[in-house]
């Protein structure tokens, strides 16, 4: 059930514009290319991709309950099976196609 | 009225001479075969297509039939018709149209061209040579300090070196812009396959969102927009249950700047490749997606790639991948009847693959380590809703204090 008006919806679709753009752009706008940017943000900006990588695999799991109910084995298993299908074939619309599937048959009839 | 009259009498009978000059040639191609080269007025005219109301027919043949073989030449065009009148010009008439032959080889002492750099144009299946404009330019800037010229007709060749001017500066501009245009094609083509895993997810998670907005109540347009102005697909899912709830700006602009704040991290690690890039820069960083950073992180074009261009086409690409999905989903969300329950783990599957990519890449795993417990730690402390910063936060630290480890391992690869 949509709660919010038309223009509130602008208003946020807007909000959420201007926080992505802002989170891009600000690297940009305090490390001037003219200057180079110091050492140790040269150092980050080779080491975090890795790091960012596993805390947004943790994030799109954040809901899940592990101690109760399913115990996230939908998850587990789907991303198991998504894994297991990237390592196999290295295709990236077979994984997440497949994974997604099978996901979606366990939470819709099994869990 | 009378103007225009003598306009066109010029015209043709310019174009006549053009004619008459190939009568010309055919008498000596089929009694000497010679090629000779339309010099001049004529020439320049021939080359440029402008009317420069040529007096003459000015015509270059290899020196021998000036001197050896001249009386044996004189007699072959009076037996066609060409009466001669100026000896010492070498000048012949025939019906009011005048004809001067001077010697190919005056013009490599003259201007440094050699009869064999002059090109031959076949016209009525006749052929001639003809200079290009570089070389018109050579010999008029050379004759310009030639004393004679100078004096009778140097206004005109100051003329004629503006206009051979004008004409370089089209072509070398025509030229300019087709290498301009091949050199984006070719980023563009260098570029497309890199983007085609994302195509594949992009459409998918693309369709994926489309489909949950609709079949929870908005309207097409809707994703669509947020699609094309966000271009955040974990934002724009997380969104999805805000959108949902009552009208909550501060958390919105909150939740955005968490979620997307691993942006911040992207920015960092692209100031040097995002360095000299002009009016590009701004696309590409607002394009600046999971994926597309990835991309242009990692790859390295080809030698002969544009760099900038190619980023750029893998921003657009990308960045049109998902509206077009988000697109697709959206109108057809409204026809789907099943269950869509679950379809939003596509993202989930997407970041493990692009966990995996990363993982298969690393020869050590220090930072991956670090981000994956990092992240738990701080989801179990301060909870879903929270974590993100701390997590950042503490990646920052552990990275700074694993620094020296990491980099020998990012030596070492």
């Amino acid at each position: 059930m949509i709660v919010m008006t038309n223009t509130q919806i602008l208003i946020s679709i807007a909000l959420l514009t201007f926080g992505t753009m802002l989170t891009r752009f600000l690297p940009f706008i305090i490390f001037r290319e003219n200057k180079e940017a110091p050492k140790f943000v040269q150092y980050l900006g080779n080491a975090l991709p890795a790091a960012i990588f596993s805390m947004l695999v943790v994030y799109c799991l954040k809901n899940v309950q592990f101690l109760s109910g399913s115990h996230g084995l939908p998850e587990i298993i789907a991303i198991l099976i998504t894994g297991g299908l990237h390592l196999w074939k290295r295709q990236i619309l077979l994984s997440i196609a497949g994974g997604t599937v099978v996901y979606m048959i366990l939470v819709q009839m099994i869990f | 009225m009378k103007a225009e009259l003598s306009d066109i009498k010029n015209k043709t009978y310019n174009m006549d001479k053009k004619q008459l000059f190939l009568e010309n040639v055919r008498v000596l191609s089929e009694e000497f075969e010679i090629i000779p080269v339309l010099y001049g007025s004529l020439g320049l005219e021939y080359l440029t297509g402008e009317n420069l109301n040529a007096d003459d027919v000015d015509i270059l043949i290899p020196q021998i039939y000036l001197s050896e073989k001249w009386k044996c030449f004189k007699s072959i065009l009076e037996n066609n018709g060409y009466v001669l009148i100026d000896k010492h010009e070498h000048t012949f008439e025939k019906a009011g149209v005048h004809y001067s032959y001077a010697s190919m080889e005056e013009l490599e002492t003259f201007a440094d061209i050699s009869a064999n750099e002059i090109g031959i144009v076949t016209a009525d299946g006749i052929d001639f040579r003809l200079l290009t404009l570089q070389q018109y330019l050579k010999v008029y800037t050379a004759s310009s300090k030639d004393g004679y010229r100078k004096d009778v007709r140097n206004k005109k060749d100051t003329e004629k070196i503006a206009l051979i001017r004008e004409h370089l500066k089209k072509e070398t501009f025509n030229n300019v812009s087709a290498k301009k245009n091949n050199v984006i094609i070719n980023a563009l083509k260098t570029a497309f396959p890199y983007t085609i895993p994302v195509f594949t997810g992009f459409t998918f998670l693309g369709i994926s969102y489309g489909v949950l907005m609709t079949v929870s109540g908005f309207p097409a347009w809707c994703p669509i927009l947020i699609s094309i102005a966000v271009y955040g697909g974990s934002l724009q899912f997380a969104a999805v249950a805000m959108l949902l709830s009552a009208f909550a700006p501060v958390e919105v602009l909150a939740v955005a700047l968490v979620v997307q704040a691993r942006h911040l991290f992207y920015g960092i690690t692209m100031i040097s490749r995002y360095k000299n890039t002009g009016w590009k820069k701004f696309f590409l960083i607002f394009g600046m997606s999971d994926e597309t950073f990835s991309i242009n992180c990692s790859t390295e074009p080809p030698k002969d790639v544009d760099r900038p261009w190619f980023m750029l086409w893998v921003t657009l690409l990308d960045w049109a991948y998902w509206i077009g999905g988000t697109a697709i989903g959206a109108v057809i969300g409204n026809f789907i009847t099943f269950n869509t329950e679950g379809l939003d783990f596509a993202m989930t599957a997407m970041f493990v693959v692009i966990f995996i990519e990363q993982w298969l890449k690393d020869k050590k795993h220090y930072s991956a380590l670090i981000g994956m417990i990092a992240s738990v730690v701080c989801l179990a402390v301060f909870g879903a809703d929270s974590f993100l910063i701390p997590t950042m936060l503490c990646i920052l630290f552990l990275l700074g204090i694993f620094r020296k480890p990491i980099e020998k391992a990012g030596e070492e690869a």
